[in-house]
Order: structure tokens, then sequence, then C-alpha cells
């Protein structure tokens, strides 16, 4: 019997079966001694990945925090290079366009000159300006870039009315905002406008209780003298920020780093060291076969939106000393009935009219397999986040001088810039309709550091799903509102603005899920929605603030590209 | 605690000192079954010294996989698939699946009636190792393993019609052989 379609049993595969399937046949004598060697050599092999896999974790460890050190490192060290900066609580916008400054100067030139002619008035050189040099002092001693302020006014053994100087950028109290970009001038001021018996003294310095000498700085800290004007260093008395706090953190910070470092080291040299002791050969070879590191680079447009509204003229802020409405308690305001309606109206505008731009991240970072599907994520970002708004209100800003009460206009700001502080003490506010509507862009630059974990499962050979968690320490590159009026101001501020209102250093946290193709057995290529949230409002301190403040989150779509080191799948 | 534990039986126990790594339970367990496991081994393989390396190849298998037996069958029969996996695996990697033409002539004589008590167990082993790779395979797993053509196709990754038409060139190649020993045993016999 032949037939190839025969496949049913017969005598002859129950004969074969009955004489061979427990048939015995003696192994070689020294087989099991090679088998035990085999399993020796497999043992170790197990072993020395276990120990590869602590030692490139410890390295990993030694990286991120190395990272994480430098950088920290190197934002506290530049804070506390500025110690009168209060990051955040600054009124407001430090660049403007080129052509503005030349309105302000015009008029502090003015003002120059009728203080000119109350020159040959007697300078009584009081206790108040001892008191003022040595504050002035403080400061300059402590603040590099103030050194040439608190020289050129004991040089001119206190200062005079009209006196230019110049100063480094930061805040007026007096005047709020008055920014001029590419100016380190500033200006001494005296008496209260229309304080006559101040006035009619000439003497701007008398040591009376209301009165006071100021130093009027564009883009500038001031520095007040007088009784009423709040002590050296304490230009922001409420919720400001002790900078006395962060060294002493940084220190615990940098003990922390080192003990980790220290330690990671140890157990990198205990491991080397059994290492050593055993077969070094096998351990290269597990290195270059089994490789648990990958590269990973991504991509994630996104829109993004930054939470921050337009305060509502009728509310109240937290902080009743300083508000930016229509009942400010400033040195005056001025505010009609039209202006009210304008804020109102470009409040509503801007809910209406505010939406998320293009914005986008890359990343680039180091994978390790932490198991078969888990792998840790970390690396180095960049993300530039945008929003949109379109606006026909401008906010215009008035300073009166002193003896003529003749008002001088500073440069328009969009509603938005302004609402960014609550300290908008400029003599009068209004908040004006434009002719023509104009678009204000929100740009957010961040340097990002993600640390996540990534899950792999494996649908088939080639797909698979993954979800994704982590966190990230965004560092404010910079940050600016641009309008497309040439005549509104723009702002921008720089990682080293210190009278930047942004945070300087922000924690996000984000999520992704999706699908990934292996391309080849190194490359897969990963897709999927990922949303990051923010944990803090972008302007550094939200309850000086007259606007609302939300927490800023962008919705995109993740893309990473994962190159695996070594073979691809263990 | 549990009052009602089921004690553990002397297989169970030599499962959980292998699992633990203990070199002493290796041992056991390899005693236990290696000649039996050698025998399945040389039925797979073209030489007893290729044999002996799929045993030692499988057996190294058996111990780091052994945590993953789920103690739904006989250890035997577990350690038993491991082996002829690892035959598999063998000679597929040395490109010996490829069908080879066979010179021998097929026997047209049924099988029927076939009596294997004459021969020795090394004579019937010396026959399935004379034939081709892919026919030894498939007879082996079909006649004396018990698998069906099916699960044979699936195992060897081809069709369940070719696994059926080389079986039965198998087949037909061992009759051929076990007819022309009895010709030859019988013209002996007459001739003394």
């Amino acid at each position: 019997m032949s037939s190839a379609n025969n496949h049913k049993r017969n005598t002859l595969e129950d004969e074969f079966q009955r004489r061979l399937f427990d048939a015995e046949a003696r192994p070689a004598p020294d087989l099991w001694a090679r088998i035990d060697h085999d399993l020796t050599v497999q043992e170790n092999k197990d072993y020395k990945k276990r120990a590869l896999f602590y030692r490139q974790l410890a390295a990993a460890c030694f990286v991120l925090f190395a990272l994480t050190g430098a950088l920290l490192a190197y934002y506290y060290s530049g804070s506390l290079n500025q110690p009168g900066a209060q990051p955040g609580i600054a009124a407001a916008p430090a660049t403007k366009s080129a052509a503005a400054p030349a309105t302000v100067e015009e008029a502090m030139q003015a003002y120059a000159t009728q203080q000119e002619e109350a020159a040959a008035m007697a300078y009584t050189y009081t206790e108040e300006t001892a008191t003022t040099k040595q504050a002035t002092n403080a400061r300059g001693t402590n603040q590099d870039g103030r050194t040439a302020t608190a020289k050129v006014i004991k040089l001119n053994d206190g200062p005079q009315a009209g006196d230019y100087y110049n100063v480094s950028p930061g805040y007026s109290s007096y005047l709020g905002y008055t920014p001029m970009p590419g100016r380190s001038r500033g200006y001494v001021s005296g008496g209260f406008p229309g304080n006559a018996a101040g006035g009619a003294q000439g003497n701007l310095f008398a040591p009376h209780g209301n009165r006071y000498i100021q130093i009027i700085t564009w883009e500038s800290v001031t520095i007040t003298f007088g009784n009423s004007a709040p002590a050296t260093g304490q230009q922001f008395p409420v919720g400001s920020q002790s900078l006395a706090a962060r060294p002493k953190s940084f220190a615990e910070m940098s003990e922390a780093q080192q003990a980790s470092r220290q330690q990671a080291q140890q157990s990198v040299e205990a491991a080397q060291s059994k290492l050593a002791a055993q077969q070094p050969k096998t351990v290269e070879a597990a290195t270059k076969s089994n490789s648990r590191w990958s590269l990973n680079l991504a991509y994630v447009p996104s829109v993004f939106e930054q939470n921050i509204g337009l305060p509502d003229p009728l509310s109240m802020p937290k902080n009743s000393a300083n508000r930016f409405s229509l009942a400010a308690a400033g040195p005056s305001v001025n505010a009609s009935k039209e202006s009210f309606q304008n804020i109102s109206a470009a409040r509503d505008e801007f809910e209406e009219s505010t939406q998320p731009a293009y914005s986008y991240a890359v990343e680039a970072k180091a994978g390790f397999k932490l198991k078969k599907k888990l792998k840790l994520l970390t690396g180095i970002g960049y993300s530039e986040s945008k929003s949109r708004s379109r606006s026909n209100f401008i906010v215009r800003q008035f300073w009166t001088k002193p003896r003529s009460n003749e008002r001088y206009e500073l440069s328009p700001t969009t509603y938005f810039t302004s609402a960014l502080n609550d300290g908008f003490s400029s003599d009068s506010v209004s908040v004006a309709r434009t002719g023509d509507s104009f678009d204000t862009e929100y740009k957010y630059r961040h340097l990002t550091v993600p640390v996540g974990l990534q899950y792999e499962h494996d649908i088939n050979k080639d797909w698979f799903v993954y979800a994704a968690a982590g966190v990230a320490a965004n560092f404010l590159l910079e940050s600016s509102v641009t309008a497309s009026n040439q005549e509104v101001q723009s702002v921008n501020y720089t990682a080293d603005d210190y009278d930047s209102p942004f945070r300087n250093v922000q924690f996000s946290g984000n999520g992704s899920v999706g699908v990934g193709k292996r391309i080849s057995s190194n490359l897969t290529l990963a897709l999927g929605p990922e949303v990051r949230h923010y944990f803090n409002t972008l302007v550094a301190d939200p309850d000086k603030a007259a606007a609302p403040q939300g927490k800023p989150y962008a919705i995109g779509m993740n893309m990473s590209l994962n190159y695996q080191l070594g073979n691809s799948r263990k | 605690m549990k009052l009602f534990t089921k004690p553990k039986s002397d297989e169970d126990k030599l499962i959980e000192g292998c699992i633990a790594g203990k070199r002493d339970m290796q041992r056991l367990l390899y005693d236990l079954y290696s000649r039996k496991m050698m025998a399945v081994c040389m039925r797979y393989a073209p030489t007893s010294f290729e044999a002996e390396d799929m045993m030692q190849e499988g057996f190294v298998k058996v111990f780091a996989n052994i945590q993953n037996f789920k103690r739904d069958c006989p250890l035997e029969f577990w350690v038993r698939r491991i082996m002829i996996n690892t035959a598999l695996k063998q000679l597929r990697q040395k490109s010996l699946m490829t069908v080879s033409h066979e010179t021998e002539e097929v026997s047209n004589i049924a099988s029927e009636g076939v009596i294997l008590t004459g021969y020795s167990m090394d004579e019937l082993l010396s026959m399935i190792q004379s034939l081709a790779p892919r026919y030894r395979m498939v007879f082996n797993l079909y006649a004396i393993e018990g698998y069906n053509h099916k699960e044979i196709g699936e195992m060897l990754g081809i069709s369940e019609g070719t696994s059926k038409s080389q079986y039965s060139r198998a087949r037909a190649i061992l009759q051929g052989m076990l007819e022309r020993q009895e010709k030859s045993y019988q013209e002996h016999v007459i001739s003394q």
C-alpha cells in the first residue's frame, strides 16, 4: 500500500510506536558535565545581565541628577546674583518700539527744565538723604548691575531733583510701568504735584512726612526715599518672595545631589569590582547583544491654551493696596465712563477672540528599558507655545508733571500686558478703542527636561500600543507679547529679565497613548495624542496680577521615532 | 494558614529544586529522563553525536524554562516536547528541511502483518536515521509521537497535505527497507 492518501494508523505505526516510544538509550558519560558547564555559563550570564542592568540604571540616575543639578544650579546662581530681583512681580514689560522712548524722554527733559528753574533754590542736605545714601549703597553693593546708580548718587552727594543717572531695568512704584528699551537712564524727581508747601520752598528733600524724592526709572527698579516710601528692599511688601531662602534650599539640594552622586559612584564601583572578578568577556558580549538603551526623538505639534483672562473692572483684586481697576488707589486714575465701558468691552473681546495658536515641542531622549515592556525616558527638549487674540482696544497711560500738571502719554500697550500686574500706578490710565483692530500673539519658549515612563504592548509582530506619562521641568527662555499694530508696544522678556512677570521654572505633567509601528528591527515609529498640563500659572505670582490666572495646558499629537541600540527586541 | 494543603509529590519537589537552581536536583532530573530523551533525540538526529548535542541543548532549555512549566501534564511529556522542539530548531538551522530526492525504490507491498519483533532497537533506529531529514521528522511525529497531520503541518510550517504525502513516502521507504531485510534473511536461511 503506497497511496499518498493513506494516513490511517496501521500495524507498522503501532509496531514502531510500541518499540520506540519508550525506548531508552545510554547517553555519553560526559554529557552531564557538558550540561553542567552550560548551566554555569548561563547562570553567570544572567548574573551579569542583572549587574549590567543595575550599572546602567545607576548611570542613568547619575546623568539625570547631574543634568537636573546643573540646570538648577544655573537657575539659582542667576537668581542669587540679583538679590533685589523679585521675579514675576514687576510691573510689566520691558521693551517697546524704537520710536516710543523719545516722547517720554522729551517729557522728562521738559520737566528737568522746570526743575532747573528751581535750581537756584538752596538745597539742604538732610538726614533723609543720608538714609538714602545708605539704602542706595546697600543695594549697590549687592547688585553689580546697579552699582553705577549708587555711585552716581554718592558722587553728587545726594540725589537732586532733575538729575539724570544710569540705572538698571526695573519697576517704578510711582510711575508703574515706564518702558524704554535700550535706555538705562533714570531721573530724580521730588515733591508731590501741587504740593504748595514743598514747591514754594523749593526744597524737595525736606524731612517732612509728606515729602519724598523718587528716582524715576525706565525699565528700572525704583529707589524711593522718604517717610511714605516702603523700606529698602521692600518695594513690593505684600507676598514678596524672600530670596534668602533660596541659597539655603540650593545648598540642601547640592548636598543631596552630592550624596546621591557618591552613592551612584559607589554602587557602580562595587558592581565593576564584582564583574572584574568574573568573566569580563561575557559581559561585553551581553552588552553588545542586548542593549537596554534606545534613542528617542519626538515632535509634538499642539494647540496651547495659556489660560489667562482679563480683569473684571468691577472685581476687587486680593491686594487692595494696588489694583488695576477704576477705583485704583494710585496717585490718580482718570477713569471716565467711556473708559469703563471700553474695559468691559475689551474683556469680552479678549475672551471671545483668544484662541490657541500652533505650538510645538521637540524632545531628544534616551530610553532605558526597566522591564520587558517598560521604559524610562529622559532627555532634553524645546517647546514653543503660542496663543493669539484680536483686539480693538489699547491701554493708554499718562504721567503728569508734578509742577505744571501737564500730562504726557506713555506708549500704548495691550490690555493683556497691563493686566499682568496690579501695580499699575501711572497717574492716569484709560482704555481706548483703536481705529483698526490688531492681532496680538503671546509666545512662550521653554527649555524642557522631561522624565517619563512608557509602557508598550505588542498587538502583533509589527504593531504595538503604548501609554506614556511623565513630568518635565520647563525653563523659560523667552516670553513675548507681540502686537501687529506698530503703535502698540510689544514686550519681550528673556531668561535674564528679572522684571519678567512670568514664571522662570515651570513644572508640567504629560500623558500620551497611541500606536506604534516597527519599521525595522531597530526602528519604531509611534503616534498618538498627548496632553500636557502645567502645574502652575504662567505668571509667577498670580495673586499680584490683576488678570485672572489659570494653569495652562496643551493638547497635541505625539510623533516619536525610537531607535533601539543593539538588538531591537529582547 | 492553609489547613488542607496538598502534600507535595516528589515531582513537585524536584521541579521546585530545579527552579531554585539546585544543581543536585537538576542532576536528579537529568538522571531520571536522560535515557528516554537520548532515544528520542536519536530518532530525530542523523547520528548519535548530533543526538547528544540536541539533548545537551534540550536539557539546558529545560532547566532555564522549568519555571514556566504549568504542571498540566506529566513532566516527562513536557521535557519530551522540549527535546522535539530543539530537534526541529536544529534541523531548521541546518537547512535540512528541504526534501531530498530519494533514490530508493518505493515499495508497493502492503504493510499489513509487519512484525518488528525480530529487529533490534538499533536496527529500527538505523532505518529511521537513514530517512531524509523531513521524512524522518514527519514519520517520528506521526507514527511514534502520535501527532496528527494538521499539528505536524503547523509545527513544520507545511500544509497538512504535504505532511500526509511526505509521511506516505517515508512509510513506503521504511517498508521497502523491511522487505529487503526480510528477503535477505530468507535467502540466508535457504542457503543454509
